[in-house]
């Protein structure tokens, strides 16, 4: 027997709709910093993301992401600075904020000792959902994340992939008008990463604004369409996935990025390419045996340059004009 | 109130899975039944002069007492007992379950759901008190003798229900209240357990030490927080039988007389004590609520 009463309340009919007026960002952040004692951990940092945009905060560990994403999602205060979503302020307007939000943390946020569906309906709840509405909800956004055969599981049993994916249903049940994703591809390898992709980008293509933060930015290239870079606490970089791609060219158009990838005598390589004039951004990758330069002389000179190597010692197993990928390009960012 | 009522239902969902829930249960029994047991040796001594009166230095003089009120002395050992199990059970629950919530990082996820911090901590001292009630509902069954025998009064049993109920609540929310200031389950759950202790045996031995040793009674207001205290002022017989078992110079401290509050209001000691601890968790809820709100008015001057 099915019940025709009405539920208590409908997913978004208490709350307003959007309506954001031409051109107000459903993210502001202004001139915001943070400050734990005397250590600054984020540092003027400003940025707007318009609404239906995906935007990527790249950055290595320690750089501040989690913090800013902390700072988006209410849980902790800007020591200076303002940030407003969909126009509420973070502080005086806290609750309206929270309303419109859906945050998932480094760390899931999740009970292990109820299962999946206890989960959802327990969020829902606390959200003020009816109860048809709220099973609705539920039974969609495990459908949506894959975990629908495994809703009366307990969540301990979880893997980490299906871990995040339950904590993004999670923050996704109040269809919330802006989603905070702190780094939500950490610890996910293989086929749990492809799939956790295309849950991002399924939300996406749906027309959520949202916030990513990850530490690999060719991950945040897949689903962002803008990217910040944060190193030490402060923005570096921002931009589109078309500037992106031209990080990664040469900064001269008459220069070409060569990779030589050498098996042994690296030391006698990089003195021997250190003493020449024509090239540029010499430097080694943390594999020890990649080097890579801008050459900026003529062709000549290039087919002169590996056997000069082979000369000097080097065990050449690479020597070629590459294309650096924009993700590397964002990646050198981190720490330059 | 959606969030206090989900806060609620899941605490149970985790608790009830949970092995330890059904250890501590088995522990609380163990220790309440063999409590009672030896109380009641003592109490139900056939040879009554060879127990001693409870609060006397002597063991002749209070025998009649105990003999004619075993009923009314069953009923308030049991009483005591279970109230001392509530404030070693319910901080110790109440602290746990918030300081996880804080280790887990689901404090966050509760704050995001919007009702609002005072609705987080009350749904958890809400959910706390009932689980801590159900388990001290194992108790109930050791009153039967006191209430076979006779002469326990329908008052004194509301008294200690009231007693306990708002005793428990108390005990709860201090339970909560350290569990949102500090981060460690232990140490938040030690901490609460303190206190609560303090508030049973910690007032009674301020007063008494101030009593005899300083000779002065300043510290008497704190004697209306004693969940004891106020126990064994019921009134009636059990007051009477009580006041009579203690040694003469600790019968005025061990007696809390009624108060008058207004024109013709008699308010008993158990009255004032659970209004005292129900405003002392109301405040309680209160301050917990500002401790675990990032964006609480009070916190801007501190930053």
């Amino acid at each position: 027997m099915t019940t025709t009463a009405p539920p208590d309340r409908p997913l978004a009919d208490e709350r307003p709709a959007v309506q954001l007026s031409p051109g107000e960002p459903a993210v502001l952040v202004d001139h915001i910093a943070r400050r734990f004692g005397n250590r600054p951990v984020l540092q003027d940092v400003s940025f707007s993301v318009p609404p239906g945009v995906a935007f990527g905060v790249a950055g290595a560990n320690g750089s501040g992401k989690t913090v800013l994403l902390r700072l988006l999602a209410t849980l902790d205060r800007p020591t200076t600075g303002r940030i407003a979503i969909h126009g509420y302020d973070s502080i005086r307007r806290a609750r309206a904020v929270r309303d419109r939000i859906g945050y998932v943390g480094e760390e899931p946020m999740l009970y292990d000792g109820i299962t999946a569906e206890q989960y959802l309906q327990f969020v829902g709840r606390a959200r003020g959902l009816g109860k048809e509405v709220r099973q609705i909800a539920v039974d969609t956004l495990l459908t949506v994340v894959g975990l629908n055969d495994r809703s009366w599981r307990e969540i301990s049993v979880f893997s980490p992939g299906e871990r995040r994916r339950l904590a993004m249903a999670g923050a996704l049940v109040h269809e919330p008008d802006v989603l905070l994703l702190d780094d939500p591809l950490r610890g996910l390898d293989g086929f749990a990463r492809l799939e956790q992709i295309e849950v991002l980008r399924e939300l996406h293509h749906l027309g959520s604004t949202m916030v990513v933060a990850g530490t690999r930015p060719e991950d945040l290239l897949e689903v962002c369409d803008s990217i910040a870079i944060l190193r030490g606490g402060r923005l570096v970089w921002t931009g589109g996935q078309a500037d992106a791609l031209a990080l990664a060219m040469p900064q001269q158009s008459d220069a070409a990025r060569i990779r030589v990838e050498v098996l042994d005598g690296l030391e006698a390589g990089m003195t021997l390419l250190g003493q020449r004039r024509d090239l540029r951004e010499l430097e080694v990758d943390e594999d020890g045996r990649t080097i890579w330069f801008l050459f900026t002389g003529d062709q000549e000179a290039l087919a002169g340059l590996l056997p000069q190597l082979i000369r000097a010692g080097c065990t050449v197993a690479h020597f070629g004009v590459e294309k650096r990928s924009p993700a590397a390009a964002l990646a050198r960012l981190f720490h330059e | 109130m959606p969030l206090i009522g989900a806060l609620v239902v899941k605490e149970f969902q985790t608790w009830l899975r949970g092995r330890l829930t059904f250890a501590a249960f088995t522990l609380l029994v163990i220790l309440v039944a063999l409590l009672v047991f030896l109380l009641g040796l003592l109490i139900l001594a056939p040879d009554a002069n060879a127990a001693p009166a409870l609060f006397s230095t002597t063991s002749t003089t209070s025998s009649n007492i105990l003999v004619a009120n075993r009923a009314i002395f069953l009923f308030g050992a049991v009483g005591l007992c279970i109230i001392l199990a509530s404030a070693i059970v319910a901080p110790s629950v109440a602290a746990s379950a918030f300081a996880a919530e804080r280790q887990r990082g689901t404090l966050d996820l509760l704050l995001l759901q919007g009702p609002g911090p005072v609705r987080i901590v009350l749904g958890k001292v809400l959910a706390a008190l009932i689980f801590s009630l159900l388990l001290l509902a194992v108790g109930a069954p050791f009153f039967a003798p006191a209430w076979s025998f006779g002469g326990v009064q329908p008052d004194q049993v509301i008294a200690l229900i009231t007693i306990l109920c708002t005793a428990t609540l108390f005990f709860c929310a201090l339970g909560v209240f350290f569990g949102s200031i500090m981060s460690g389950s232990l140490q938040a759950a030690l901490f609460a357990q303190g206190v609560a202790l303090f508030v049973l045996f910690g007032t009674l031995g301020l007063e008494l030490a101030f009593l005899i040793l300083a000779g002065n009674d300043i510290l008497k207001p704190l004697l209306w927080l004693n969940p004891f205290l106020a126990l064994l002022s019921g009134g009636g017989s059990a007051t009477d039988a009580f006041a009579r078992g203690a040694p003469a110079a600790y019968r005025s401290v061990l007696s809390l007389p009624a108060q008058n509050w207004a024109p013709g209001v008699l308010l008993p000691a158990w009255v004032i004590g659970s209004l005292c601890w129900t405003i002392l968790a109301v405040l309680l809820v209160l301050a917990s609520a500002v401790a675990i709100e990032p964006m609480h008015p009070l916190k801007v001057r501190r930053r």
